[in-house]
């Protein structure tokens, strides 16, 4: 069996149980969904994509998942100094400080959003969420269409096809 | 992989509804599909049918979610086939016509029996290409990289088994060497289908399932000596 052929992570998208990535390789686009049990493999051929589109949104969920993070660790803090000795409010000031990189990461979740890039193809469609690197989202929009367009323009003009 | 369109019958067969003009037309207009074939990336409504589409990108509202969003729409259309008048008078050095579909140039063969394909027929995977025949087979034997799309979650399944062990105790005799094989199971797909991604991680799971069989190993040899000490 030939081995199959090198890919090129564009982007993912993370969900509780797993994530779904994006990759490119040499014939067109590869989504890959995975959870705890199976990974899911479907290609986009480029002659395959309909559309290509760039949105953003606000990513309340992941947003939700890192406040309860933080009110966890805030409220085992005060659970803890709280309950083991009178100091019940340094504790839960002990306990935001030690959740800050959640609740800080929440805000500016909720502040930026997520820039989200979709490609629909026939049969299959792949996302790639991008939080922290939102030009790289706009980038990789533009670098979609334009091979999309370059690829499909080479196919109608193939000899003998139209 | 790339299957052949869905076009059944065979008088048809010549030309596919999205073929274009009749020749001699002049150069197709850029077709795009009604925008019902996409959807909202936000709510995953499919577009109205009124709603106007950029070809060469912009900005759209959806009008069920309000959302906007940058689209760039494509024709998204398989190869179409060689023309009628390309098939009245075939183009030099052509080899004949496709068995399948007589009136059809054949223009590849397929590379496991050598079988003349149209472009109807052919099944590209890249490097090669084959007829629905040898491509149904292939896939049946699981000799072709690229066909399965599900596979085993080896190295989810692995940490599984591996918390299980760790968390409950009891079952660590049959978690550790269940998390071993899985793991093992993994590396072998892995260099079969010429994978690197996440070998390390599987690496650490035989690593650490072989660790919890020892420990295991371990307990019920322990179990059995103090067993074999309280005997008369």
């Amino acid at each position: 069996m030939k081995p199959g052929p090198p890919r090129v992570l564009l982007g993912e998208r993370r969900t509780l149980l797993g994530y779904a990535r994006l990759y490119r390789t040499a014939d067109g686009l590869l989504n890959e969904e995975l959870d705890t049990f199976t990974i899911r493999r479907q290609r986009i051929f480029w002659d395959d994509v309909l559309a290509v589109t760039l949105h953003r949104r606000t990513g309340l969920d992941g947003t939700a998942w890192l406040l309860g993070g933080t009110g966890l660790i805030a409220w085992f803090a005060f659970a803890v100094i709280g309950l083991t000795s009178s100091h019940a409010v340094l504790g839960l000031l002990l306990g935001l400080l030690g959740a800050s990189p959640f609740w800080i990461s929440a805000g500016l979740r909720a502040r930026s959003g997520l820039a989200v890039v979709t490609v629909q193809g026939r049969r299959t469609t792949g996302v790639a969420e991008f939080w922290l690197r939102q030009r790289r989202a706009r980038r990789l929009y533009d670098e979609l269409t334009a091979e999309t367009r370059r690829r499909q323009g080479e196919l109608a003009e193939a000899p003998g096809l139209r | 992989m790339t299957l052949p369109p869905e076009v059944p019958t065979a008088p048809d067969l010549e030309t596919p509804p999205d073929a274009g003009p009749p020749p001699g037309a002049g150069p197709p207009p850029p077709a795009l599909p009604h925008p019902a074939s996409r959807r909202c990336p936000a709510c995953q409504a499919p577009l109205p049918g009124g709603l106007e589409l950029p070809a060469a990108g912009g900005e759209v509202v959806c009008p069920r979610c309000r959302q906007r969003f940058t689209i760039t729409v494509f024709s998204g259309r398989a190869p179409a086939l060689p023309d009628r008048t390309a098939l009245e008078a075939p183009l030099p050095g052509a080899a004949g016509t496709c068995p399948a579909h007589p009136r059809n140039l054949a223009v590849a063969t397929c590379d496991r029996c050598g079988a003349f394909l149209c472009e109807l027929c052919r099944i590209r995977l890249p490097p090669q290409q084959f007829c629905s025949t040898c491509f149904a087979r292939l896939r049946e034997e699981d000799a072709l990289a690229g066909t399965p799309t599900t596979h085993r979650n080896h190295l989810g399944i692995g940490t599984l088994l591996l918390l299980c062990g760790v968390l409950l105790s009891p079952l660590l005799v049959c978690c550790g060497p269940a998390a071993l094989i899985v793991g093992v199971q993994g590396l072998r797909r892995q260099r079969r289908l010429a994978e690197t991604e996440g070998r390390v991680r599987l690496g650490i799971v035989v690593a650490l399932g072989a660790l919890e069989t020892v420990v295991a190993l371990l307990l019920l040899v322990l179990l059995l000596l103090g067993f074999a000490e309280e005997l008369p």
